[in-house]
């Protein structure tokens, strides 16, 4: 019980960001050809996750995208610095790369262990196979310290 | 003498004063006990990214993608951190005066 009701509210909170995000994006009128031609391609990459979020929200559809996410990130690391919308499409589609590769990874590992779970390990040890030298050190630490906070919370 | 007997009458109305504002001191927070604990005991949901300190989302996409018959708990924070690090290394965003310095950072041999 307590774990569902925890997921829904993380479920729900993206959902009222990228629709500002969206308007933000269409209110200038050039843009609004480009947004018009992302719609479905976004689509395309999440039939999935849309399919099961429009059974529960009753017609709607929402565009899934990690474009907010990068945004913060960016303001994270430089306060007072922009991206391009075209440069945000390509980090977008980047995250959504690397996501199908390590997910695609951890399955192998999973089902060669003949474990039906994936679990916090497999992500860390496709991570390792996946990315390159310091990139998999770093990537693992920043993972281990998020669990460590995760599970002290 | 009668001086004399207005300052007994004073005396003895300031100590049921006092003793008045005690009780009403103790009612409040009597109140605010009682208050605090009905606030206090439903907790409210917390989003996973704020108990794990990341800036992206952690969700169900590997539930999602069926790449797996179960997911662990600590599965979608961890791929979520390493997800946050990489936009962030990848997009150029010197990702390092964020990182410990005590691990002896070496840049890539690609960079």
């Amino acid at each position: 019980m307590a774990p569902k009701a925890e997921k829904k509210p993380a479920a729900k909170k993206p959902a009222e960001e990228e629709p500002a995000a969206e308007k933000a994006e269409k209110a200038p009128a050039g843009k609004k050809p480009k947004a018009e031609k992302r719609l479905p391609a976004g689509k395309g990459e999440k039939g999935s996750g849309e399919g099961k979020k429009a059974g529960r929200k009753k017609g709607k559809k929402s565009v899934e995208t990690y474009k907010i996410y990068i945004f913060k990130v960016l303001k994270q690391v430089h306060p007072d610095i922009g991206i391009s919308s075209k440069a945000m499409s390509i980090m977008n589609s980047f995250i959504n790369d690397i996501f199908e590769k390590l997910a695609a990874e951890a399955a192998k590992l999973a089902r060669y262990n003949k474990k039906p779970t994936i679990t916090s390990r497999e992500i860390q040890t496709a991570v390792r196979l996946v990315l390159p030298g310091e990139l998999a050190k770093h990537a693992v630490s920043e993972g281990t310290k998020a669990v460590t906070k995760f599970t002290s919370s | 003498m009668e001086a004399v007997g207005d300052g007994v009458r004073n005396r003895s109305k300031s100590p049921r004063f006092h003793l008045r504002v005690s009780q009403r001191w103790t009612l409040a927070l009597a109140a605010k006990k009682v208050v605090g604990r009905k606030l206090g005991g439903p907790k409210k949901p917390v989003p996973r990214s704020v108990k794990a300190g990341l800036q992206f989302l952690v969700s169900r996409y590997l539930e999602n993608g069926r790449h797996a018959q179960r997911v662990g708990t600590g599965t979608p924070v961890y791929l979520a951190a390493v997800l946050g690090y990489l936009a962030a290394e990848a997009g150029g965003f010197n990702y390092l005066p964020l990182l410990d310095l005590a691990n002896n950072y070496l840049p890539p041999l690609s960079q």
